[in-house]
């Protein structure tokens, strides 16, 4: 049975299978076809015969198609003296289109380097700008200084970023002129009740009331001058009050803090969209309220940060060379007490984040500078590739355009034109690549956040980042077509059209250079990886010294607790599968107390990290002692006399590990009395592998903050549910605070290991594009050395030997880019690695794997175009032309 | 009346003043133009419908015609072209060209040429 409209939609697919129809003409015609078959119809013709005489009547549609072409297309490259009109600019695109539709292969090849290229470039700028925009919201950043102290210690100068409260109000009244006003903020947590409501705040801080007039935070209620002049007052973060009083008006609501205090709400703030700041908090409380506090008063009682805000017009400079007669001022007792000096050193609010070196920088969050750095340049490294990738495609496809170029030439196409055409073309494709990228980064961007561990709050489409793209593709495309378009166009056409175009010497060279300079990228990236790999591997496989899988650290984070330690210690003791458990002031893989001490035979006070525990600890940890012995209840008098040192601190105090048995040690701050070495324990690394194990001397003292469980591995979660139960018989108004010790030690690595994620991910997205661009160019050799093959094939020789000739070159620039790269990463790495107190050796084994995966990614990249040139029938290679 | 064809590079360089003659008289579209033709030539311009519409965009690219989409009654889309002031001075140059080589033609060709009388 005949259908018309299936005859008319057949007849229009093979109108549209020629692609000299334009837009519309398909429909011109249809609706032509269709009237003529209604006028046959009315003359009692079937509908098949009207069909079959219609379309007839219309003629050979390839042949109609031909010609319609003819009428759009020839007439440009014929008419030059209307060539340059913009109209023509479209024809351009037109035909850049068509281009890149036709060599498949090649226009994806070329479009993902540059789009994977791109979207990483735009990432890691994201990523940067995301860390650079830390506290920079605030109105008076550029006059805002961390106030730091600068300590003299063994191992070189050390800043400490806590200070004590009396700090501020002493570099007010002595500099009244050049510090307009300081600020304190102490970081702390708590629980506050509402009503029956608890809740436990961990971003509870203390601020001074000039806090918020130094900073700009935005207050949504209240008065940031005023807020917290008054004791028992507290200003909350918009979340927060939204929290405790839903949509009701907090301002003059009472919250109690811990159970003892009522405070009154005198402010909300709201931090500003998308700012960053490197302290953070939901709750601050006027740091008045505690004013009879030890830490208010005393200047050695560190534990709050202070800022100073200068005078308008005041540099750093000014104020700098009159900071250590203030510290002899007020701090020349303590200095002298401790024979060491302790400078004040004053920090500009943007180093703040990015000052990851601090000491006892308590809650204050940290990027790295270095981070940036290594990835900035990753950025600029994988643009590049990807561009010199685009660059030598494009370039070397061009040469198989030659006799195009002879017969538009001969046509009359002028050489301006030919530029343009080809410029075009390359501009279309960045573009595209560039339109391509932005639509991924922004699909990718939560991934990317996630990865990262943390939320970007710059926009893809800020004018920076457009602005960065479009230079971006504008070089990229312009280098891309600038060579075909000046080489190409410059060709006689009688010499393109008879004769075989091959690069000149030059053009080789100049390409061979292009795919060294990518691999010797991708040669340092992956010696890169590699050496971070095994660094890393190494850091958390490398024995702590103890068993951290064992251990769960109990935060003893109030007075109860503290004053029921030892009944709640004996009740934990009881728990089955808890082998041991024991109260010490220090937290492993946390903060440990440094303290002076007289030391027989010194006559100066010598700083070493101290650890206070009830008893014994060697248990705990599990440690051996060398020489001597542990702590004994048994013996009365080692609460009071004894002391136990590592052998680390018996070598830093020129001691033998025998010799160190019965010498006299006194802490400077807590004993009266000295007290004589009873053992020497082993090594063990109390905090980050980052850092050398430090002297560390051990003793006796009430000072419990936090309650160490050595518990059955196999049982530790097990374990958690009755442990709770006895804490919160001791302690029923906070929440049990406890961190596995392993987990506790793995987050010192965190960055480490974020770093080590991004840092192979980009590096792989080089590689790639590395890898892309090469098989772009093996393609392109197989292709015009298919007949060389052929010929070689037929003269006998064999696969192995076709591959050997065919890969010879690529092997040889391949090997000559990795002997550039190394000596760049062995610089690169040596500097890496001195982060690390234990690290690998930057061995020339790492270099030889590398290299050898290098060239044989090199060899994979290129071996499927090299095995089908190889594999094929000469004669299909040789007969055409 | 017996059938005459015309050759090929005739009938390529008659189609476009023919077109305009068409389009002169008022604006129409590519089927009925068709008809037009064939109704005017009596049959002696026989050629595939399909080739029209080649003629038709060129002479529309150099602006002697323009279009424009217009939908008839029964619901069909139909192209129409209506002839510019470029066009009409083409078909005036085509015109007085074809004309005169008629006349050139018509006078040798004549019952009697003058130069036979001699």
């Amino acid at each position: 049975m005949f259908e018309l409209e299936k005859a008319i939609k057949e007849w229009k697919r093979r109108l549209r299978k020629n692609s000299g129809y334009e837009d519309g003409d398909i429909e011109e015609l249809e609706s032509h076809l269709r009237d003529r078959i209604e006028a046959l119809e009315a003359e009692s013709y079937t509908a098949q015969q009207a069909f079959d005489i219609a379309a007839n009547e219309i003629g050979d549609v390839n042949e109609l198609g031909t010609e319609l072409y003819k009428t759009t297309t020839t007439k440009s490259y014929l008419d030059t003296s209307a060539a340059m009109n913009w109209g023509i600019l479209g024809s351009f695109v037109k035909i850049a289109q068509r281009n890149l539709v036709r060599n498949k292969l090649y226009s994806i090849l070329n479009t993902t380097g540059l789009v994977i290229g791109i979207t990483s470039a735009i990432f890691i700028y994201l990523f940067i700008q995301n860390e650079l925009s830390y506290d920079t919201f605030h109105e008076k950043a550029n006059r805002i200084y961390k106030v730091n102290r600068q300590m003299e210690r063994p191992e070189g100068t050390e800043l400490v970023g806590i200070t004590s409260a009396p700090f501020k109000s002493g570099l007010e009244s002595e500099f009244p002129e050049m510090i307009e006003m300081a600020a304190t903020l102490g970081p702390g947590d708590g629980v506050v009740s509402i009503d029956d409501q608890n809740f436990m705040e961990s971003r509870l801080y203390m601020a001074d009331k000039n806090f918020f007039q130094v900073f700009t935070y935005l207050f949504i209620a209240g008065n940031p001058e005023t807020a917290l002049v008054e004791p028992y007052t507290v200003v909350l973060s918009k979340e927060t009050a939204q929290k405790y009083f839903g949509d009701e008006n907090p301002i003059g609501k009472n919250i109690i803090i811990d159970g003892e205090d009522s405070f009154e709400v005198t402010g909300v703030f709201e931090f500003p969209e998308g700012a960053k700041s490197h302290v953070n908090f939901d709750l601050a409380v006027s740091i008045i309220t505690f004013s009879d506090y030890n830490f208010y008063n005393q200047w050695g009682w560190n534990q709050v940060h202070t800022y100073a805000l200068l005078s308008d017009g005041v540099q750093l400079s000014d104020i700098e060379p009159q900071l250590p007669a203030f510290m002899d001022k007020y701090f020349g007792e303590n200095m002298a007490e401790m024979n060491r000096r302790i400078d004040l050193s004053l920090m500009p609010l943007e180093e703040v984040y990015f000052s990851n070196h601090l000491a006892f920088d308590w809650q204050v969050e940290h990027g790295d500078k270095t981070v940036i750095y290594i990835f900035g340049i990753i950025a600029i490294l994988i643009i590049v590739v990807a561009g010199v990738n685009f660059i030598n495609l494009a370039t070397a496809r061009s040469v198989s355009r030659a006799k195009e170029v002879g017969i538009r030439k001969t046509l009359g196409a002028q050489r301006l034109i030919l530029f343009t055409q080809f410029m075009s073309e390359a501009f279309v494709m960045a573009f595209f690549a560039g339109f391509i990228s932005f639509i991924l980064v922004y699909f990718l961007l939560p991934p990317f956040e996630q990865m990262i561990g943390t939320s970007i709050s710059i926009n893809q489409f800020s004018p920076e980042i457009l602005l960065m793209t479009f230079s971006i593709l504008v070089l990229t495309g312009f280098l891309a077509g600038v060579y075909p378009a000046l080489f190409l166009s410059s060709f006689k056409p009688i010499k393109a059209l008879k004769e075989k175009i091959s690069f000149g010497t030059s053009q080789v060279v100049t390409r061979k250079g292009l795919i060294i300079f990518q691999f010797a990228i991708s040669s340092l990236l992956i010696i890169g990886v590699s050496i971070v790999n095994k660094q890393l591997d190494y850091i958390s496989n490398k024995s702590l010294g103890f068993q951290p899988e064992q251990l769960l650290d109990i935060s003893l984070n109030n007075s109860t607790a503290q004053s029921n330690i030892l009944q709640m210690l004996d009740q934990l003791k009881t728990i089955p599968g808890i082998e041991e458990a024991s109260v010490m002031s220090g937290s492993p893989g946390g903060f440990f107390d440094n303290y002076s001490f007289d030391v027989e035979g010194y006559e100066d006070p010598l700083t070493m990290s101290t650890l206070f525990i009830d008893d014994s600890f060697s248990e705990v940890f599990d440690l051996q002692m060398v020489t001597g012995r542990d702590f004994d209840r048994a013996y009365s008098t080692d609460s009071t006399s004894a002391i136990v040192i590592n052998e680390k601190a018996a070598e830093f105090l020129g001691w033998t590990n025998e010799e160190a048995i019965g010498k006299e040690i006194r802490n400077v701050f807590t004993d009266e009395h000295p007290r004589f070495v009873i053992g020497v324990v082993d090594d063990f690394h109390f905090t980050s592998l980052h850092h050398q194990i430090s002297p560390l001397a051990v003793s006796m003292a009430e000072d419990y903050r936090n309650l160490v469980v050595k518990v059955n591995a196999e049982n530790i979660s097990g374990l958690l549910p009755q442990i709770t139960e006895v804490w919160n018989n001791f302690s029923p108004l906070y929440p049990i605070e406890y961190r596995f010790v392993n987990e506790q030690f793995a987050q010192l690595y965190e960055s480490d290991t974020r770093q080590r994620k991004l840092f192979f991910a980009f590096s792989i997205i080089a590689i790639v594009i590395a890898c892309l661009g090469l098989f772009g160019l093996a393609t392109f050799n197989a292709e015009k050395r298919s007949k060389e093959m052929g010929i070689r094939k037929i003269l006998g020789a064999s696969l192995s030997d076709l591959l050997i000739s065919f890969n010879k070159e690529i092997l040889i620039v391949v090997v000559i880019s990795f002997f550039i790269a190394a000596p760049v990463t062995y610089f690169l790495a040596e500097e890496w690695l001195q982060n690390y107190a234990y690290r690998i050796s930057n061995s020339m084994g790492n270099y030889l794997i590398a290299g050898l995966v290098v060239v044989l990614l090199a060899i994979v990249t290129v071996s499927y175009q090299t095995l089908k040139v190889a594999w094929m029938n000469p004669v299909d290679s040789l007969k055409d032309e | 009346m017996y059938l005459i064809m015309l050759s090929k590079e005739l009938m390529a360089a008659s189609t476009r003043p023919l077109l305009l003659t068409i389009l002169k008289r008022g604006e129409s579209y590519g089927y009925q133009i068709i008809q037009d033709v064939k109704h005017l030539s009596g049959g002696t311009l026989e050629w595939s419908d399909g080739m029209l519409y080649p003629v038709l965009h060129k002479l529309q690219k150099d602006g002697c015609i323009q279009s424009k989409w217009v939908v008839s009654e029964e619901g069909r889309k139909r192209k129409y072209y209506s002839i510019t002031e470029t066009g009409l001075g083409e078909l005036q140059a085509a015109k007085a060209q074809w004309l005169s080589i008629h006349e050139v033609f018509a006078k040798i060709w004549g019952p009697t040429p003058q130069w036979a009388m001699e």
